[in-house]
């Protein structure tokens, strides 16, 4: 290999390639070729990759927030990927354009935080509290406050630049509040039902094409076996030496101990000799002497005790915890009673002088009143362990003897339950969709086997077995007939009523007058004054219909015809048509017009753009690489 | 490797430095200089950058607290000394706000102008365009706010455009062809407000043929 480089070297070219690699070697050291490490993306943005992590911390903390069925969904999470890319889309085209956040303006961010402070005061532990929190690190919040930040610049140039000028608003609030007094009449289908004929063929060509009519979804009865911790936990009773002996084992729940609070005198030995040793002995034994007479011991503790830390306290010690004093000291006084004083005792230090100054004596629930939580707590440990061991055996069962589920059931003591029809969609006392899911598998339902063991939660499985099963049906022609006969008159008499009430528009178009028509067709007229386009009691075709139908003139009215749903056609009549007064105009009513506009010329144009940045961005989305 | 054929070996690199060594280090110390120069012109454009922000916040915050002068002062120099980053256009497109709501529709059209011109985001230039078109409506210029909405491309200010170009018929009385912009800026917004708006514009118009 070296050989070949240097055999290579001679060219000029070889040179060059050497240079090339050698410049960024010096210049950014050698990580820049290692770098890519093993990195998953989720999505690809204009080049920009949005990492696996990425998308997990933005998932994680909805985990707690939303129901795990909507979280796990694959949708949902299509949803998340595709927000973070409109996010990244956002901040990339805006620091392209070379929009940007100083550290300062970050920090001045950071720091007017009301969450931050303590006292009015930005606080550091508070802030790195709250983050620790979030599980955020400070380098990720401020790099998402600063993007936060950068598109947010963006999005106030747009919406804050909106030009409302007041002639739009003139125009809006005109068509808001105009008026209109209208007359019109409903051709209803009702005296067209009987006139209409439906013949033999019709009805085949309609039960024929709508398919959905008169069908029944396949069903299942299933029968089912449970078995559940939980379940396993109420049939267990504990025996009086086990909970004799739980409670024992829980003493520390159950038990405080007993507290001793002690003062002690210490005399050290100066030296090693044996003179300094029987020194210390006597003058211990001196103090203890004076003790004995009636002298007061955190005096004497004042003034003689060695120990210059409790000394100025009376020699007290505080509480005393197990392990902390000399194992010879501590020995003595857990002997001593409240208020004794000890012999002289010997530990490396010297000589002691002790004394219990105050003891809380041990105490303990008794057996009695902790019983039913000793119960409930072994009921529990024994259904889990009961739960373990038969979980196997459960599963082994139910998939040997897959013609029934009454053996697992007779081996295991349990009982098996029968639920009611369901579909696949569930039923009256079926809605868990993993028992759906196993009952609908095709060797399943078709009652070959028991189906394979379901996890319901760690502590509980089941199996279902399909019992009874109804295929999905269709009515005959000959059951259904009467329904398709009655939608299919009803249809054509609709139709026969459209077509009458164009034709009546036409005609009013052409000359003729409502009231006369109305007369000669036998329709009954509505009068309406004053509808304004917001209006309410009339159907909504109607008003729509009246809005479209122009302005009438001194003679005339404006005419205008609308389709009803199945209530039939409606011609309308409008004969006035009134303005607002410039003067009487509510100024609350004409703010509300600004905002509406300033909306759609600010927000609206921001929503544009980023419209505009999708469309020619190369998104991709690595859907099999969401978790 | 043997004594003689290092010594050759030697001998060969010198020939090659001879002819090749000052090209060589000529071109790695123009790299250098150019890496250095580009690192320079970068932190000095990153510099601009940061100023502009500093600048175009006191914009946002001059317009909020409705004081006209900082506006129009800050605006006044992003144009002039950053008159490259993206913050003087959108601080013209403030500024021309601000000079509408005080009255001054002369300097709104300007401050649009500007803008229009200098930004490189074609959003911001459609948004600049459709503002100047309703202040020629404003001014019943119909004429020259219909001109502005001939435009090739409207990316997803289509319904905008074609709502303007439907108030300037409607407004030159050319009544069927603001009925045809109506409809097809319809085509081009969803289910929102401004459907509403739009349809009420068309419905007014009224019937396509009066008798």
């Amino acid at each position: 290999m070296l050989s070949k480089i240097r055999e290579k070297t001679q060219g000029i070219i070889a040179t060059f390639i050497l240079a090339l690699i050698a410049i960024p070697f010096a210049l950014w050291g050698i990580n820049s070729y290692f770098d890519a490490g093993p990195r998953v993306a989720v999505a690809k943005v204009n080049g920009t990759e949005i990492s696996q992590n990425d998308y997990r911390r933005a998932l994680e903390p909805l985990r707690g927030q939303l129901p795990p069925q909507t979280v796990e969904s694959a949708a949902f999470k299509k949803q998340l990927v595709e927000s973070l890319v409109e996010q990244t889309l956002l901040v990339d085209d805006a620091l392209d354009q070379g929009y940007r956040v100083s550290n300062a303006r970050l920090a001045n961010l950071i720091r007017e935080q009301e969450y931050f402070r303590r006292d009015g005061q930005f606080d550091v532990e508070r802030y790195q509290a709250l983050l620790r929190n979030e599980g955020l690190t400070a380098r990720e919040f401020e790099q998402r406050l600063r993007d936060q930040n950068l598109t947010g610049q963006v999005r106030a140039g747009f919406s804050a630049s909106a030009i409302v000028t007041n002639e739009e608003i003139d125009a809006l609030v005109r068509l808001l509040r105009q008026e209109r007094d209208i007359t019109y009449a409903v051709v209803r289908p009702d005296s067209y039902r009987s006139r209409v004929m439906v013949t033999p063929e019709e009805i085949q060509a309609y039960y024929d094409k709508h398919t959905d009519l008169g069908r029944s979804p396949e069903q299942v009865r299933i029968a089912y076996l449970t078995l559940s911790a939980e379940e396993l936990a109420k049939r267990y009773e504990p025996t009086k030496a086990e909970i004799e002996k739980a409670y024992d084992e829980n003493a520390s729940r159950y038990v405080k101990p007993v507290k001793r609070r002690a003062s002690h005198i210490l005399i050290e030995v100066k030296g090693a000799s044996e003179g300094a040793v029987q020194q210390a002995l006597s003058r211990a034994q001196a103090l203890e002497k004076q003790i004995r007479a009636g002298a007061d011991f955190s005096a004497l503790a004042r003034k003689s005790s060695d120990d210059k830390e409790s000394a100025p306290r009376g020699g007290d010690l505080g509480e005393i915890r197990p392990g902390v004093l000399p194992a010879e000291l501590e020995a003595a006084i857990v002997s001593l009673k409240p208020g004794q004083v000890s012999a002289p005792v010997r530990t490396s230090y010297g000589y002691h002088l002790a004394k219990v100054t105050a003891l809380t004596p041990e105490m303990r629930r008794p057996l009695a009143e902790v019983r039913s939580e000793l119960v409930r707590d072994i009921r529990a440990r024994k259904g889990e362990e009961k739960f373990y061991e038969l979980s196997e055996k459960f599963r082994d069962i139910v998939y040997a003897q897959q013609e029934s589920l009454e053996p697992a059931a007779k081996a295991l003591g349990l009982k098996v339950r029968l639920s009611d029809w369901f579909t696949r969609s569930g039923g009256r006392d079926m809605k868990d969709p993993r028992f759906i899911e196993a009952a609908f598998q095709p060797d399943v339902l078709s009652k070959v086997r028991n189906s394979d063991a379901i996890e319901l939660s760690h502590q509980a499985i089941a199996a279902v077995r399909v019992v009874e099963h109804r295929p999905e049906t269709r009515g005959s022609l000959a059951e259904l007939r009467p329904e398709v006969e009655r939608r299919l008159r009803e249809e054509k008499a609709l139709a026969l009523a459209q077509e009458t009430g164009r034709a009546l528009l036409k005609r009013l178009r052409e000359g003729e007058r409502l009231e006369a028509l109305a007369r000669s067709e036998a329709l009954k007229l509505e009068v309406r004054k004053g509808l304004t386009r917001g209006a309410k009691g009339v159907e909504p075709q109607i008003l729509q219909a009246a809005f479209r139908a122009g302005e009438p003139t001194d003679q005339r009215a404006a005419y205008e015809g609308a389709a009803v749903g199945s209530q039939g056609y409606a011609v309308v009549a409008v004969t006035r048509v009134a303005d607002p007064e410039a003067g009487k105009i509510d100024p609350a009513l004409r703010e509300r017009a600004r905002r509406t506009l300033a909306e759609q010329r600010g927000a609206g144009y921001y929503e544009a753009y980023r419209a505009g940045l999708r469309q020619q961005a190369k998104i991709k989305i690595y859907e099999s690489a969401l978790q | 490797m043997s004594a003689y054929e290092e010594q050759h070996d030697v001998e060969r690199f010198r020939a090659w430095w001879k002819n090749y060594g000052n090209a060589l280090l000529a071109g790695i110390a123009l790299g250098i200089a150019l890496l250095y120069g580009n690192k320079y012109w970068q932190t000095h454009k990153e510099k601009e950058r940061l100023a502009a922000s500093e600048l175009y916040l006191e914009v946002l915050a001059g317009q909020q607290q409705h004081r006209p002068d900082l506006v129009r002062a800050a605006t006044e120099q992003l144009g002039k000394q950053y008159g490259s980053t993206p913050y003087a256009s959108m601080a013209a497109m403030i500024a021309a706000q601000v000079a509408y709501e005080a009255g001054d529709s002369a300097s709104a059209r300007a401050q649009l102008k500007w803008a229009l011109e200098n930004t490189r985001d074609a959003s911001l230039q459609h948004a600049a365009r459709l503002r100047l078109g309703r202040l020629h409506m404003s001014a019943k210029e119909f004429d020259a706010a219909l001109v502005l909405t001939r435009q090739k491309s409207m990316d997803g200010f289509a319904g905008e455009y074609l709502e303007l170009r439907g108030d300037a018929l409607r407004a030159l009385n050319r009544l069927d062809e603001a009925r045809q912009a109506y409809r097809e800026a319809l085509t081009h917004v969803g289910a929102n407000n401004y459907r509403t708006t739009l349809q009420m514009k068309l419905d007014d118009l009224g019937p396509e043929h009066k008798p």
